[in-house]
């Protein structure tokens, strides 16, 4: 019987963080079952298309599945499943991840995808495995849509199953040593839960996991990172969780359980803005303890009127300030993720934002941020609204390619207004930036920024932006951090035209 | 040869004071951090400074132990050491210097190092343990003791200079200790506890140890500075400090000083320890410190049972104003019942006292005379405020502060701020209600403690109080943060 798997991670853009988890989670529960596994990744393998022809030659593959996130990593799906197509017309190929979950009907349409595994797919997966190598098609199997004599089928949704129950990812499976090439730095990603309770109107989140906070054990958390760390020599490991402290007294225990092992290692993570206000000080002090240096907030807004639009009401202004007061409190950086252009967003909120940003950053050194323009992601609850806007949705898989995370497709933010609100946000960031780094830079970077301090100061606070002059100064001198990982807090390679 | 040499600062000869009243005590904290070196397979041996010369016994231990590391850790359950007297400060710096010397990495904890950490890394230290930190030693040094130069950022809960800009650099503070059955008991056979025995038996007839059973203090008074153990309580449990009781009984000790910051905060404890001390028949008479309202009388009882003789609490004040503008959290009555409480159960009690404090006035003062002649305590500690680092008060009056921020020895009392008197009257002040005490704990034989000698005394107070007025004192009174040394005093 057939008993081999590949798959395959498409080039997303910017460096990879560390090898795909995705992959290595789908990979376990194979290796349980008894199939061998390949898993190429486009970002360190440069070769990737020889090397995956390569794979699927041996005769006893049963399938590729290629996972897919919306933008970018598409197109490199697309090309590779065609390829397979042409040269092994019998091989199935599945795409998996979240886009194909969000527009499953739409990702099946071409005739290079055979079957779609929905949600999470550690289990789905393995099945849909077990019927290809005996040669029997996918009816039945629950969380999947897949062709059926030319015909869609979209089979029942999978409950999704408690992580608890599901091994640990197979990290032996891949290329540490390439991931540290590449990134500088040995760095492991791991995920502690899945799911959100929260429901904010611009996330998919709650499509795949339903709003119910999925999490492994404090205990469980603690062995598995500190084996991690200890076998890969990891200096760091950043966690994929969508809002890892949702459960505090979970997450104190993982910090504290991670402390206590005497292994050190940094570690990261993301998080909705009102958690960290439920930990005492002492208790984001024994989060910095254990090693996090990073934290990063999917804030958004300090608008009310806006944070309400977002259907984020549980996130308060007084939070933001108490989150970066307890972790300036314990040295650890955050990273606020600011969106621009929602819809019914006016010019007004956008200058409560930078005014509150502005002023938290003042008060507190630790804190920087992430601005980003809505990305009206697929399957997200507010698609009506959004084509009543004008919003031209994409029709096709290979039109999605084209929507990667800070694409500026809104009819509402063009022109006039976003010349403003790029002059606006380039002199919120150079605030931030000068006030920050005026200390240890050469005298004449220095002597310039001290020069700017003023002007822009008023600037950001009057919001006058005629005549930049400024920026058209600091741009030679200053490289401005537009966009950050939240898991990280690492800049992001994007120029000011791309965040906008 | 062993791996590590530890010391520390403290010497009792550079202390006129506690020369006069003469018990000494083993280092304790430094022997806690010994033994738990010593558990984990590391050798170490010990240079205790208390009654040894600091400086030429330093060059000799380290001649004699040729050690590859030396830690400077203060015993920072003796009031002495967290009092960071800059004669102390002088003894470290010396052993950073004479290790360095020597070719020999240094490390250093304590209250001093941890308030100013930049000046013993100046001084050439590797880095310095803040906080409580035991197993930051243990850390650092299995670290340094490694085939490579450890990587300071990732060992929470030290400082140290980033090479090469020399900026100082905090890691993050490591959470206190939270299972105290962790740690092994003091290795107090590392020390040589013979001339302690002979000093205290000269001095006093009887040979008195020292133990702790809790760690940290989780009352807020708001002049307190806790640099090492925290707002947080925690205790052993009352069967271990039983056993450890038996074994300083074993020792030969007549008495014991429970170094705790707050002994037997609960009471269910106090009843354990009691119960546990009659099963292992482990009573030995101790003095211990607590609080007016947790001495109830089932704890008092408790605590009978279990040996106590004598308790000092932090009366502070008989002006209920003052009280509660230290968030002191207690009640004047409950002073006067405590003591009666003490006094049913035979238990000494003594009152820690503290002038000064902002917005005092002599009404004030007079109230805490008037508290001491109706209750009239076995005996007193009486100090002046005193801005320790850490606290808001520190913050708030530390452009006050001259160039003298330390006082050099525990006598000093030397009022660091600007208060609503000058020194001279507070000097008087303590020794007047001093001398009155002692009027009447001791047959009034000699000359100092006859009641005409303290009518004396108490007039220059008076006289004092009408020219000692400073100018400008502090507007108060602020629920704001002082310091004091109420609690290391006497």
């Amino acid at each position: 019987m057939k008993n081999k798997v590949v798959l395959f991670y498409p080039r997303y853009d910017g460096p990879p963080l560390s090898a795909p988890l995705c992959l290595l989670a789908l990979a376990s529960p194979l290796l349980d079952a008894g199939y061998r596994v390949a898993v190429i990744d486009a970002a360190i393998t440069a070769d990737y298309e020889s090397r995956i022809a390569q794979e699927i030659a041996d005769p006893d593959t049963v399938c590729l599945g290629i996972s897919v996130l919306t933008g970018p990593m598409i197109r490199g799906a697309i090309r590779v499943a065609r390829r397979t197509k042409q040269e092994h017309p019998q091989l199935p190929v599945i795409f998996g991840g979240w886009h194909p979950t969000l527009l499953p009907e739409q990702t099946l349409q071409p005739d290079f995808v055979d079957a779609i595994v929905r949600g999470q797919g550690e289990v789905t997966f393995v099945e849909v495995v077990e019927r290809l190598a005996r040669g029997d098609g996918l009816e039945g199997v629950r969380g999947t849509t897949h062709k059926s004599s030319g015909k869609v089928v979209s089979e029942a949704e999978r409950p999704v199953v408690n992580i608890n129950q599901l091994p640990l990812p197979a990290y032996h499976l891949a290329e540490h040593d390439a991931y540290a090439r590449i990134c500088g730095i040995r760095k492991l990603v791991y995920a502690t839960s899945v799911g959100c309770p929260y429901a904010c109107h611009y996330c998919t989140d709650q499509v795949f996991y339903s709003r119910r906070f999925n999490a492994l054990t404090a205990s469980r958390t603690v062995a598995e990172m500190v084996e991690l760390a200890q076998r890969y020599r990891a200096e760091e490991i950043a966690l994929l969780d969508s809002n890892f402290p949702v459960d505090v007294h979970r997450a104190v225990a993982i910090a504290r359980g991670i402390f206590e092992s005497g292994v050190r290692f940094r570690w990261t993570f993301q998080a909705s803005t009102d958690f960290l206000c439920r930990m005492s000080d002492e208790e984001v002090q024994v989060l910095a303890a254990s090693g996090v240096t990073h934290m990063g907030f999917g804030t958004e807004s300090a608008s009310l009127e806006v944070l309400a639009l977002m259907n984020k009401k549980h996130q308060r202004i007084d939070q933001m300030y108490e989150t970066a007061r307890k972790a300036e409190k314990a040295s650890i950086h955050l990273t606020f993720n600011l969106i621009f252009g929602y819809p019914g967003e006016t010019e007004a909120d956008r200058i409560e934002t930078f005014r509150i940003m502005g002023d938290i950053a003042r008060q507190f050194w630790n804190v920087s941020f992430s601005p980003n323009i809505f990305t009206p992601y697929p399957g997200i609850d507010i698609w009506p609204q959004l084509r009543e806007l004008g919003v031209r949705e994409p029709q096709s898989l290979e039109e999605w390619i084209d929507l990667p995370l800070g694409q500026n497709i809104l009819p509402w933010l063009q022109g006039e207004e976003l010349r403003r609100l790029r002059s606006m946000l380039e002199y919120f960031l150079l605030h931030n930036q000068i006030r920050k780094a005026t200390k240890n830079s050469r005298w004449m970077r220095a002597g310039l920024r001290r020069v700017l301090t003023a002007p822009v100061r008023w600037r950001v606070r009057t919001n006058h932006l005629a005549f930049p002059w400024e920026l058209w100064l600091a741009r030679g001198a200053e490289k401005l951090v537009t966009r950050r990982s939240l898991l990280t807090g690492q800049p992001l390679g994007h120029s000011m035209d791309e965040v906008c | 040869m062993v791996d590590v040499l530890l010391t520390h600062s403290y010497h009792l000869f550079y202390d006129r004071k506690q020369v006069r009243k003469m018990q000494p005590y083993p280092p304790l904290g430094t022997l806690y951090a010994a033994a738990l070196l010593r558990q984990h397979g590391i050798s170490v041996a010990v240079f205790d400074t208390m009654l040894n010369d600091p400086e030429e016994g330093f060059a000799a231990a380290l001649a004699r132990h040729r050690p590859q590391l030396v830690a400077v850790y203060e015993d920072s359950f003796n009031f002495l050491s967290k009092m960071c007297l800059t004669r102390m400060r002088e003894v470290a710096f010396h052993m950073i210097r004479t290790a360095r010397t020597a070719g020999i990495p240094v490390v250093v904890n304590g209250s001093d190092a941890s308030d100013n950490a930049a000046e013993y890394l100046q001084r050439g230290c590797e880095c310095v343990l803040l906080g409580e930190a035991e197993n930051t030693l243990l850390e650092v040094i299995q670290a340094l003791l490694g085939p490579y130069w450890p990587n300071w950022d990732r060992i929470p809960g030290i400082a140290f200079l980033r090479a090469p800009d020399g900026n100082l650099v905090r890691t993050a503070a490591r959470p206190l200790i939270r299972n105290l059955e962790t740690l092994p008991f003091p290795a107090r056979d590392l020390v040589d506890l013979e001339p302690y025995r002979k000093a205290w038996k000269n001095a006093h007839g009887l040979f008195s140890l020292n133990l702790v059973s809790s760690r940290g203090c989780p009352y807020r008074c708001n002049w307190c500075a806790k640099p090492i153990y925290g707002n947080a309580f925690h205790a052993r449990s009352a069967e271990s400090v039983a056993q450890e009781m038996k074994l300083l009984k074993e020792y030969g000790a007549d008495h014991l000083w429970f170094a705790d910051d707050i002994f037997a905060l609960k009471q269910r404890w106090a009843g354990e320890l009691a119960a546990a001390v009659e099963r292992l028949d482990a009573a030995v008479p101790f003095k211990m410190q607590s609080r007016v309202d947790l001495m109830t009388r089932p704890t008092v009882s408790a605590l009978r049972r279990a040996g106590c003789a004598e308790v000092w609490m932090g009366a502070e004040s008989g002006s209920q104003k003052v009280l509660d503008a230290m968030d002191k959290d207690t009640r004047v009555e409950q002073i006067v019942a405590a003591r009666e409480n003490l006094l049913r159960h035979g238990i000494r009690a003594c009152y820690f006292l503290q002038f000064g404090y902002p917005g005092e006035t002599w009404s004030d003062i007079q109230k805490t005379i008037e508290l001491v002649r109706n209750t009239r305590p076995d005996d007193i500690g009486v100090s002046v405020s005193y801005p320790l680092p850490g606290t808001k008060f520190y913050e708030r009056v530390v452009e006050q502060l001259g160039a003298k921020t330390n006082w050099s020895d525990s006598d000093d009392l030397a009022m660091m701020f600007r208060g609503a008197y000058r020194d001279e009257f507070y000097h008087a002040l303590h020794d007047a209600l001093h001398a009155e005490v002692e009027t009447w704990n001791h047959a009034a034989d000699t000359a100092a403690h006859s009641a005409p000698a303290v009518q004396e005394l108490w007039e220059r107070v008076f006289s004092l109080e009408k020219t000692c007025r400073s100018q400008t004192p502090m507007a108060g009174p602020r629920r704001e943060v002082m310091a004091t040394a109420a609690q290391f005093a006497d």
